[in-house]
């Protein structure tokens, strides 16, 4: 329970950090704060506007008192208001969600469901062929940066062969629209889930082969029980505690390559939103999409502990509490 | 991992790492152009050319050549200072009880649920560009695994009876800390060091990419950004976007091959035991 409390205090204490870095950030940084959270140019702005904006921004204030409009506004669900775009931060990340999730979501599912298959598999065949492949692929694959992952995926499949489209979440006359959409996300989920998954699978076949050892599975061994059950049902119990927490701490993974995939595929999704933000200098812009992807890596941290507590007696009754 | 397969992947590690080490001390011996050097643009692979031309008509195998300094550079100098950050919070989060080991440890966990890109976005684009910022973000949101892996380490070597005796003798903290805790910390310092080179040079690849590299030095993953952005992509020119991520690839490969070694010794050396490949 401790252990439980101590976590959710972190992830709590997560949330005001980030709140506090896109705070101080563009006020204590050398430059003049108006033009750093409007993210206009010194020189494109005229002297009324300027003082507008600096009457509005309020950065006349003491720090405390902006400090607590800004929490306010954020509570209220105000993530700041971007001049390049000339929108509400929120609205614009609101529409664009449900693409990013639309993408990470699966990738997550997938990346983890076939890590532990196969961790399970090569661990528990500790040692053999299938085993050394296996991993000295997630190896080669962990190296590769998410990037080239994406490219490389376009050239062969998009470019190359023509069998899938290259980029965006639907054709203009799509004949079916459910598989045509389909047809869209198969390209990006594979570049993510595939840069997701050795990271993944490294530990939990480390994990495995290490309780191959354990004196529960040759006792189970020893009582004749077959070796796929013992594999299913006697391992990855053992290991599903590692198994859920890493899925939770993957989804800030998971959402930092999708920022990459998104533009790759030409997807209009929140890390695409952020991206564009860079080039246009529009900080409220990005500190909101840093904002909701915090929101999104805490909120499932908390959501796999709960699970973690659920399934694990160890945690539930706060046994071995001592790390 | 078996002895054979171990000194296998550090020779390996190690030759990859020559390649890159000759290319960033001796990039004028090595390069056949200039960086600046002006031929005609998307030109094919040729003998002349290695890896052709990018739109500009630079060299690319030349450009590649330059790049791998400034990228190694960046991957070391994070390396270097993440490795500093995660060992002194590591053991303080593993040695120190009460509320002092308790914030020590929360700082851990804190750092471990930010989202490690779109973070490095926000702080890189504040500072601005420059190697060295990118540098110090990273290494600033790069230090968590390295931490976690001294505070357990540390929060083990606690409980060795050389650390009890040294208590009983009134030995203080400090000198518990640095003169005896450290050394039998190096092993598994050196290898999460070794790793988190690899580590810092995927991020900084990937800030490069998204447009956040520093102009002036070009790395690998700003090579990849320029061939992205200028068409090289879309024409599909291999030769321009698939080099530059090969070599980091190979580059990231290599300090994990290296790492792989560094562990399989530590752990021979402790134990005996077959111990954990990579983590």
């Amino acid at each position: 329970m401790i252990q439980s409390v101590r976590g959710l205090l972190s992830a709590l204490v997560c949330l005001l950090v980030i709140v506090s870095v896109n705070f101080f950030l563009p006020r204590l940084m050398p430059g003049d704060p108006v033009l750093m959270l409007t993210g206009l140019e010194d020189d494109l702005v005229s002297e009324a506007e300027y003082r507008m904006y600096r009457e509005k921004l309020g950065v006349d204030d003491p720090l405390y008192a902006q400090f607590g409009r800004y929490v306010s506004a954020l509570l209220r669900g105000n993530l700041g208001y971007s001049y390049h775009y000339k929108r509400g931060v929120g609205d614009m990340i609101a529409e664009r969600l449900s693409n990013t999730l639309s993408i990470t979501l699966p990738a997550v599912a997938l990346s983890s469901a076939l890590a532990m298959l196969l961790a399970l598999y090569a661990g528990s065949k500790r040692g053999s062929a299938a085993d050394s492949v296996l991993t000295g692929g997630a190896i080669i694959i962990n190296a590769v940066p998410g990037f080239l992952i994406g490219m490389l995926i376009i050239t062969l499949f998009a470019y190359k062969l023509g069998w899938l489209p290259f980029g965006g979440l639907a054709s203009a006359a799509p004949k079916n629209a459910l598989t045509d959409r389909l047809s869209h996300l198969v390209l990006p989920i594979t570049a993510l889930s595939l840069g997701a998954m050795p990271g993944k699978y490294l530990i939990l076949r480390n994990q495995t082969a290490a309780a191959i050892d354990e004196k529960y599975v040759i006792y189970a061994r020893a009582r004749g029980i077959s070796e796929r059950r013992i594999r299913f049902c006697h391992i990855f119990r053992n290991v599903s505690q590692t198994f859920v927490t890493m899925i939770g701490l993957n989804v800030g993974f998971v959402l930092s390559g999708s920022l990459i995939a998104e533009n790759l595929f030409s997807i209009r999704g929140m890390g695409q939103l952020m991206t564009a933000s860079i080039a246009a200098r529009d900080f409220p812009t990005m500190q909101g999409c840093l904002f909701v992807s915090a929101l999104a890596v805490i909120s499932a941290d908390i959501v796999t502990r709960l699970v973690c507590i659920a399934i694990d007696p160890k945690v539930r009754l706060g046994v071995y509490e001592t790390e | 991992m078996r002895r054979n397969s171990a000194r296998l992947s550090l020779a390996a590690g190690m030759l990859l790492l020559l390649i890159f080490a000759a290319f960033s001390l001796f990039p004028d011996a090595i390069a056949p152009f200039d960086v600046k050097e002006i031929s005609r643009a998307w030109l094919k692979p040729s003998a002349e050319h290695l890896l052709g031309t990018n739109d500009m008509g630079y060299d690319i195998f030349s450009e590649l050549v330059y790049a791998a300094r400034n990228t190694l550079v960046t991957g070391l100098t994070a390396a270097a200072i993440s490795l500093g950050i995660g060992t002194a919070i590591g053991m303080l989060a593993g040695y120190l009880k009460g509320a002092a080991g308790e914030i020590a440890g929360g700082i851990i966990n804190v750092f471990l649920l930010i989202p490690m890109l779109p973070a490095a976005i926000v702080v890189a684009s504040f500072l601005g560009a420059g190697a060295g910022k990118i540098a110090l973000v990273i290494a600033l949101l790069g230090w968590c695994p390295t931490a976690r892996a001294v505070r357990t380490r540390t929060a083990q070597l606690k409980q060795t009876p050389f650390v009890e005796q040294l208590v009983i003798l009134q030995i203080p903290k400090r000198y518990i800390l640095l003169k005896h805790l450290l050394p039998n910390l190096s092993d598994i310092a050196l290898a999460r060091g070794i790793l988190s080179v690899s580590a810092c040079m995927m991020t900084e690849s990937a800030l490069s990419f998204v447009g956040l590299g520093d102009p002036s030095s070009v790395t690998w993953g700003g090579m990849v950004n320029f061939a992205y952005r200028n068409g090289g992509f879309a024409r599909g020119a291999l030769n321009w976007f698939l080099a530059p991520g090969l070599c980091i690839t190979l580059c990231a490969l290599a300090f994990r091959l290296i790492c792989g070694y560094v562990e399989y010794r530590s752990s021979a050396v402790r134990s005996g035991d077959r111990k954990s490949y990579m983590e």
